[in-house]
């Protein structure tokens, strides 16, 4: 089922940009599955390198609800409501019952498709990326 | 029962393709968005294991082995984007110059019959060579790129890797790294051989033992991405813009030969950066 046939609201890329940010500038993020940002991003990136692309593309997004409230039939949502809508990767990837959770598990996680298209895809907090980055410096790569 | 024919199954391997992705016709969104791929597939699987509850040493061994071959995936993938930038650049310069810049390159018969028919002269000079060494690469584009005109004050030769300064040296020393810990991996399916040895501890400035098997972390493979990521940018950035540095000689010493403003937009769209060409500049479209 895509995400236009179920609990859903409209994000421009530019509030999803603005989110991104806020999660901070040592947080990287990985596009698994787009293959128009995955073509525009280094991947794993950085938010600024994320947020650069998100605000130049301008285009807008469908996030699905995580809540699955009946009423998210597409209205439009700003960076302050995406919490709302957000998805921990755990949840995403199922635990089986019993298991410890993984460091990865409360990666957050976005499951998006652009408006108009169908491919669902998902932007995700990239922990092991972040660990792996996280007391050197690296420069951001150039936008394509 | 019949007796399987073995060999009519591996034929049938090439009926199961897919189309080719958007984006798959400029080589840095194509080399981007396929390293993303490599690694997402990877992750995925890895989390799916810790998840699901699997046996954590089978899931360890085996994830070691996905990591390999992930290596092996960004380093090739890196070596095609490179055989698709030489492509562009031949498709590009080859109807505007008659020197000996494609001598370097060799055609063979299959090449020369696919080629008939098609506009992929640039595919068929570069697709089937080897682009492994950051020397024979550095030649080639020396040659591809290199300038039209000997009158006026002549182009620097172009080095898709130089050695100059640090910063670049220091990517060409670890690009010949990069390449080496391809070959162990493909050709000896990651052990370490004793001439694998030598030359990764030349080549790493390091100690590397023989005789025991490459198993790379999920953080080795996010710097190496990383590392590519940045290698092809560059690489990219570079290319475009002495295209478009030889297209605007080759303009001003024949007006008619080729529309400014159409190659500029060309180079975009193909490079996703902005270029000039005789005076006009263009930007990359969203």
């Amino acid at each position: 089922m895509s995400i236009q046939d179920q609990p859903h609201y409209e994000l421009p890329s530019t509030e999803l940009a603005m989110w991104v940010e806020r999660r901070g500038p040592n947080q990287w993020w990985m596009v698994d599955g787009d293959r128009y940002l995955g073509g525009r991003v280094p991947g794993p990136c950085r938010a600024d390198e994320l947020a650069a692309v998100l605000r130049r593309v301008n285009r807008v997004l469908l996030v699905a609800d995580r809540q699955n409230r009946p009423d998210a039939t597409g209205q439009p949502i700003t960076a302050d409501q995406i919490d709302s809508v957000v998805y921990r990767l755990a949840d995403i990837m199922g635990l089986a019952p019993g298991q410890p959770e993984p460091p990865w598990a409360n990666d957050l996680c976005l499951r998006l498709c652009w408006k108009g298209e169908p491919d669902e895809w998902l932007l995700m907090e990239d922990s092991v990326a972040t660990e792996a980055f996280r007391d050197v410096i690296i420069e951001p790569i150039g936008a394509r | 029962m019949a007796p399987a024919d073995v060999h009519e199954k591996v034929r049938e391997i090439l009926a199961h393709t897919r189309p080719l992705p958007p984006g798959a016709d400029s080589p840095v969104l194509h080399f981007a968005a396929t390293g993303k791929e490599i690694i997402s597939a990877l992750a995925y699987v890895g989390r799916k294991a810790v998840s699901s509850g699997s046996i954590p040493a089978a899931a360890t061994r085996h994830l070691g082995r996905l990591r390999q071959m992930a290596l092996v995936s960004l380093v090739e993938n890196l070596e095609r984007f490179i055989k698709e930038l030489a492509a562009e650049c031949v498709d590009v310069l080859a109807p505007i110059t008659a020197d000996d810049r494609f001598d370097t390159f060799r055609m063979t018969g299959s090449a020369i019959a696919g080629h008939f028919g098609t506009d992929t002269l640039g595919r068929a000079l570069c697709e089937s060579g080897v682009w492994l060494d950051c020397k024979s690469i550095n030649d080639r584009f020396r040659d591809l790129l290199s300038d039209p005109f000997t009158s006026t004050p002549p182009l620097q030769p172009f080095h898709l890797f130089p050695m100059q300064p640090q910063v670049e040296r220091a990517r060409y020393d670890t690009l010949q790294l990069v390449w080496q810990l391809r070959h162990t991996v493909v050709h000896n399916v990651g052990v370490i051989t004793q001439s694998d040895a030598v030359k990764l501890r030349v080549l790493s400035r390091t100690r590397v033992e023989p005789l025991r098997v490459l198993v790379p972390t999920d953080q080795d493979l996010e710097y190496l991405l990383r590392f590519v990521d940045m290698t092809a940018t560059e690489t990219n950035r570079r290319v475009a813009e002495r295209l478009a540095e030889l297209l605007t000689r080759i303009h001003a010493a024949d007006p008619l030969l080729i529309d400014p403003t159409e190659r500029a937009g060309h180079l975009t769209r193909k490079f996703r950066v902005s270029v000039t060409v005789a005076g006009v500049n263009q930007l990359p479209p969203p």
